[in-house]
């Protein structure tokens, strides 16, 4: 194989190009289908992801294709680079990282993202705070809720 | 009854007042903007499911948006908090809601076609309602309609033991299973379990002899990989684990654990060689443990004809029960290394070496 067709080159929908390895694109289930596909050549056009979002991805991408089938000390190592790499993220970019994950069909990175989110949001107070969710119901509403359904809020 | 069930309405109007106050207080501070909201069903559906359960349902009060979407949650699991934490009884409120209650409501509410897992956990503190049978079975009458695929019962209230629905011993979806404690298992000849490759039957309450040798001799464990049984009182069980060997052919992990009974000396074992050896034994046992060992001749004559015949065995591990005198306990071990292990490379590992039996935690154990 030569080396030009172990690279591959990632487009955004604000066309920023990335050129990473292969290895590291086909963590992606959906890049890998297209990879399958003849039709798609060297360059793969990614419609729903921004410039921003694809490379923090790839940077997820690099950082797990390479410790891939080592031993445990770098499964740890792996633990905690996760953990710092969610750690700091704002509401706006774990939404768009939620939505990447799914489009690009990227299981483990979906889960920590999704994980993420809800590790801010222990108790209900916390949905509302970390996440602004207005709530909208009359008060009416939310007390007819409350009161059908208590045995879920009885702490 | 009348009378207590006025003092739980009331003590639900109370909680109510006190919840949507606290709430009001809480939701005046919001400004930002509330992206996570947008997210399709099915992706909030997954951010729940790495809430805790009831955090999870609580979520129905945060919107409109959020009104239904825990309903469509897989897992679901529902632990006792009053039971002990650190040795200490939580103080026991009885006011408070059982938990068999939140349990039966929420699942009646809940919808998702498919249940992966289903844990329950209901403490000794657990106040019983007086037809605990009924809601027993209709819980695992929801999983098994919903095609569950890990299920985890333990009943540790002071009633007696539940029953268990009949469909559970037919339910084709079911990889994982494990029953503790108040259940009783009472299995029909027409049971099938064709996809069970983890099966943990921990101090259940057998309906008889007859159902436990049903258990073990008709049926069919062929995707079986891992199997735990804790045995509550004497039975004379060593043929039927023969039995479960023999139409266990894929079995790769045994861990038994007899440490809570105490044999009569006057109770007769019996022990007879199968007519043929179990094919797990010639081509998958790689674990194999036994807690509670006494070393009754007939155990011994079962472990020795374990140890002939299981060629891939990695590791087998013994646990002498600690009430034997040092003594004995040195005579047994001697026994058991003289023994010999038609695997060569196998390890033979004594009480303190032994993993010990898994921490049959069953919360959470998410299937991938």
């Amino acid at each position: 194989m030569s080396k030009s067709e172990k690279k591959i080159v990632l487009k955004s929908l604000d066309n920023e190009a990335f050129e990473v390895e292969k290895a590291v694109a086909l963590q992606s289930q959906t890049i890998w289908v297209m990879c399958e596909d003849k039709c798609v050549g060297n360059e793969i056009p990614l419609e729903n992801v921004t410039g921003q979002i694809l490379a923090k991805v790839i940077d997820y991408c690099k950082k797990h294709a390479v410790v891939d089938g080592d031993g445990d000390e770098s499964s740890e190592e792996l633990k905690n680079w996760d953990t710092e790499f969610t750690k700091n993220m704002d509401q706006s970019t774990l939404f768009n990282m939620i939505l990447a994950a799914n489009y690009l069909n990227i299981k483990s990175l979906l889960n920590l993202t999704c994980q993420a989110v809800a590790d801010k949001t222990k108790t209900i107070d916390e949905f509302h705070t970390f996440l602004n969710i207005e709530n909208n119901f009359t008060p009416e509403e939310e007390a007819q809720i409350c009161q059908e359904n208590l045995w879920a809020f009885d702490d | 009854q009348c009378k207590l069930h006025m003092r739980y309405q009331y003590y639900l109007q109370q909680t109510s007042q006190r919840f949507l106050k606290k709430r009001a207080k809480s939701c005046l501070k919001i400004e930002g903007e509330d992206k996570i909201s947008a997210l399709p069903d099915d992706l909030l559906v997954h951010i729940l499911s790495f809430v805790p359960t009831k955090h999870a349902m609580a979520t129905m009060i945060l919107s409109k948006r959020w009104r239904y979407i825990w309903t469509m949650l897989p897992n679901l699991t529902y632990l006792d908090k009053y039971t002990h934490i650190g040795g200490l009884f939580v103080k026991s409120d009885q006011q408070k809601q059982p938990i068999w209650r939140y349990i039966d409501e929420s699942l009646q509410l809940h919808k998702a076609p498919v249940l992966e897992t289903l844990v329950i956990g209901i403490g000794p503190q657990c106040p019983c309602p007086v037809d605990l049978d009924v809601y027993v079975e209709r819980w695992i009458a929801t999983a098994v309609d919903r095609k569950v695929r890990q299920l985890g019962i333990k009943l540790m209230w002071s009633a007696g033991p539940a029953s268990v629905c009949k469909s559970l011993y037919t339910c084709d979806t079911l990889v994982l299973l494990s029953l503790c404690d108040k259940i009783l298992v009472d299995v029909p000849s027409s049971a099938c379990l064709p996809s069970l490759k983890t099966l943990n039957l921990i101090s259940v309450v057998y309906k008889d002899e007859d159902s436990l040798v049903t258990w073990c001799n008709t049926f069919n464990f062929s995707h079986l990989m891992e199997c735990t049984i804790g045995l509550l009182y004497e039975l004379d069980w060593l043929e039927s684990l023969m039995g479960f060997l023999q139409n266990s052919p894929n079995l790769k992990n045994l861990y038994i654990d007899q440490k809570f009974i105490r044999l009569a000396e006057d109770f007769s074992l019996s022990w007879n060689e199968p007519g043929s050896v179990p094919g797990c034994l010639s081509t998958h046992l790689e674990i194999f443990e036994w807690e509670g060992y006494i070393g009754r001749r007939e155990e011994k004559e079962a472990i020795r004809y374990i140890f002939a015949n299981a060629k891939c065995l990695k590791r087998a591990g013994i646990s002498v029960e600690p009430a034997c005198k040092l003594k004995d306990k040195e005579k047994m071990m001697r026994e058991l290394e003289s023994m010999s292990r038609v695997s060569t490379s196998s390890q033979l590992l004594f009480t303190t070496q032994v993993r010990y039996l898994r921490n049959l935690s069953i919360e959470n154990d998410r299937y991938e």
